[in-house]
């Protein structure tokens, strides 16, 4: 079902807009679960959420791209799930990926104040937007999807040293653009 | 790590949906090879329209026996938690023939020595890594001293180690060799961790692997009322289990042969080599795809399909949608897309290309795109061979996510698949909402996930008068509550086993011993361990089904 039907199902209050989100994108949003939280059992509840979530915030929402907001609601989710989960050490993908994450902190004075996550966001965004596509693609599988860096090397026909160097790089150069930008995290 | 880092992580979620998406369009790599059989329209171009036959559908398996209602598991619950994740218990071997002439005794330890913390160097992770280069060993030397700058971290595990052995004694005055099936709960995807190794007196016991249907059921999303079965409701208890394994008819199913759909011819519609523009969004080419649109009566006809990733199914209309993404260079590297038409067959085949994906009907078509498209008859075994050996092999590789990763042969994997498909899927005479759609790839990763009991099969004499002991250990996981889900049991984790379960094995005395390693206290049992008075082995009662343990780890130092 297009995606403009299914959002009309939500804003109708009918209850097969999440049978037919969950067709369409129940994989993707357990697969981007599973990577976060490490449990299937998580990513499982953390999908439900996300319909539940979609069925809460549609009305009076109407997302211009469905994929991508449901997607970002089942990530809010998942990261809240796997913070909760951490004192048991699961999840440690995620921990992986923060450890990764420290190469793009940007250097700056503690004193100053902190950047709205929606404008560390943007200032992101517009450094992707600099990068030829594959790079885009595999910064955002990496840090956003949470996608192992083997699985990456897979799909792109190469070795997992060689893309855990190229998102070094990409990290390397994230942070100089962030610091480029005078960003405080 | 600092908090900046979980920040940063954080921030990331507010990116642009642009880039969502664009990234999530990134499908994974699909298999190289193809198979080679005479194009018979090569190079359809957009709107290209195929002609059509007619097939027959026959063959169709009933619902496997033993699996359990749709409802919220099975009532009689003893005073044992019911933990959100389950793990399943441990179960007693059985014989593969009843044989009331032999005895035995049962001794079963929980071992705790899992939960010991260890230090873990960074060398010696590095070092244990295989098959590195110097250059590698050294980036992989760096990246830990980065991940874990005290060089290194503590390792310890919930997960405890079970011996289950069983004096298997033959009264009588000849030898006796027996079959024996021990039995083990697992998901495929799981079975590598939790594969019991079978020793007869103590020199390693080749086995065979029986693997069974799904354990579980299906429950809606709104709860027990709602009737749209939509999620998978694991099996949740031991209850579970029972209710599959009582009757035996679980374990004959699992011992008989696998389904045969050979019968079943198919009309297959092979999409291969799709082309078009490349997406560029300033373009008005967000998502360049490949819609084909065909007309069918939904009572005679059925529709397996495999590459698509978008669909609009209109029964009263008597018309399909399927609908792909053209693969893109750094994505999919050899896009391969299957209809398999089932009973009558398809009408009207046309493909064509779209800027964007979905199944809207403004969407803009896109001239400079196409797909060849090549019809021929087969049957379901052959075509499901065929799209299931790439999955297999994929999701067999090392890197695979640990709990979704294959250690079985492609036997028992397309065994697993075909059981789910007839049993709950769009050939199945009661198919779950959960499978109405016609993706295969959607059953394929439950299949990988779901419960099961497994056994394993081995061949053990036991002489005239004389005994011998048979011993199964494993690494046991816990079961557990989500800590985020805040319930009583946040920090427990739960053990258990069951004394007769599906087993005709007749127990002379059963014992159980807890090696606790001073880890654990214990919060909730029926074993009857008292640790302070130094009470660690325990005699079972065969009239108590089932034995509990639940404990959370010890404050020490």
């Amino acid at each position: 079902m297009e995606d403009s039907a299914i959002i009309d199902l939500y804003w109708a209050r009918d209850q097969a807009a999440v049978t037919e989100t969950d067709r369409k994108y129940g994989p993707l949003c357990r697969s981007l679960s599973l990577r976060i939280t490490g449990s299937r059992e998580d990513a499982e509840e953390c999908v439900n959420d996300t319909w539940h979530r979609a069925w809460d915030t549609m009305p009076p929402q109407r997302p211009g791209c469905l994929r991508a907001y449901l997607c970002r609601i089942a990530r809010g989710l998942s990261i809240d799930r796997w913070r909760a989960r951490r004192a048991q050490k699961r999840g440690e993908g995620t921990e992986v990926l923060l450890s990764e994450l420290e190469d793009c902190i940007p250097a700056a004075p503690s004193a100053e104040e902190v950047w709205e996550a929606r404008e560390v966001a943007a200032a992101i965004d517009r450094w992707l937007d600099g990068l030829d596509r594959e790079s885009r693609a595999l910064f955002v599988r990496r840090y956003w999807y949470g996608d192992r860096v083997d699985e990456l090397a897979a799909r792109w026909g190469r070795t997992p040293n060689g893309t855990a160097q190229r998102l070094r790089r990409l990290r390397a150069g994230l942070r100089r653009a962030l610091e480029r930008e005078g960003v405080i995290l | 790590m600092s908090d900046k880092s979980e920040r940063l992580f954080e921030a990331l979620g507010e990116l642009s949906d642009a880039h969502i998406d664009e990234a999530a369009g990134a499908e994974p790599a699909q298999q190289k090879g193809k198979p080679h059989r005479r194009r018979w329209a090569a190079a359809a171009a957009c709107l290209a329209l195929v002609a059509v036959g007619v097939g027959s559908l026959s063959g169709v398996i009933p619902l496997l026996p033993g699996a359990p209602g749709n409802g919220t598991g099975g009532a009689g619950h003893d005073e044992a938690s019911t933990f959100m994740s389950y793990a399943g218990p441990v179960f007693p071997l059985t014989l593969r023939e009843e044989n009331d002439s032999i005895s035995a005794q049962r001794d079963i330890t929980l071992d705790f020595s899992p939960w010991v913390r260890e230090w873990v160097s960074n060398e010696e992770e590095v070092a244990a890594m295989e098959g590195l280069t110097d250059a590698e060993r050294q980036d992989a030397m760096e990246q830990h001293d980065e991940w874990f700058p005290e060089g290194g971290y503590h390792r310890s595990s919930d997960h405890i180690l079970v011996t289950d052995a069983y004096t298997l004694t033959n009264p009588g005055d000849a030898d006796q060799t027996v079959t024996v099936l021990y039995p083990f709960a697992a998901s495929l995807g799981s079975l590598d961790e939790g594969l019991p190794a079978l020793t007869l007196d103590g020199a390693a016991l080749e086995a065979g692997l029986h693997v069974g249907s799904y354990a579980g059921g299906f429950r809606g999303v709104d709860g027990p009322d709602d009737p749209r079965f939509l999620n998978l409701r694991q099996a949740g208890s031991w209850e579970d289990y029972r209710d599959v394994l009582s009757d035996g008819s679980y374990l004959q199913n699992a011992l008989e042969a696998g389904p045969d759909v050979s019968a079943i011819p198919v009309t297959v519609y092979e999409f291969t080599d799709p082309y078009g523009p490349a997406r560029d969004g300033d373009a008005g080419i967000p998502n360049p795809s490949i819609r084909a649109s065909f007309g069918l009566d939904y009572d005679e006809t059925t529709v397996l399909t495999y590459g698509f990733h978008g669909a609009r199914y209109d029964r009263e209309g008597g018309t399909m949608i399927q609908e792909f993404s053209i693969p893109m260079s750094w994505g999919r590297e050899d896009g391969l897309f299957y209809l398999l038409v089932l009973g009558e067959d398809i009408e009207d085949l046309t493909t064509g290309g779209y800027v964007t994906g979905g199944t809207d009907a403004d969407t803009p078509t896109l001239e400079g795109c196409g797909v060849t498209v090549e019809r021929y008859e087969s049957d379901l075994d052959t075509m499901l061979r065929e799209i299931l050996t790439p999955e297999w092999e994929e999701r067999s590789r090392s890197y695979y996510q640990d709990d979704l990763r294959l250690s079985i042969d492609f036997e028992t994997f397309y065994r697993a698949f075909l059981e789910h498909l007839l049993s709950y899927g769009l050939l199945s005479p009661q198919t779950v909402e959960r499978y109405d759609g016609s993706w295969l790839e959607n059953m394929v990763r439950d299949v990988t996930v779901v419960d099961r009991v497994c056994w394993l099969e081995a061949e053990v004499t036991i002489p005239a008068g004389g005994s011998v002991t048979l011993t199964a250990s494993m690494t046991k996981e816990a079961s557990f509550d989500f800590a985020c889900a805040h319930t009583a049991n946040q920090g427990v984790k739960g053990y258990d086993l069951v004394t007769r379960l599906g087993s005709n094995l007749s127990c002379t005395a059963q014992t159980a011993t807890l090696e606790d390693r001073g880890q654990i206290q214990i919060v909730r049992q029926n074993f009857g361990f008292d640790l302070e008075n130094g009470v660690n082995t325990v005699t079972l009662d065969p009239e108590v089904e089932h034995y509990y343990l639940e404990v959370r780890r010890a404050e020490t130092e």
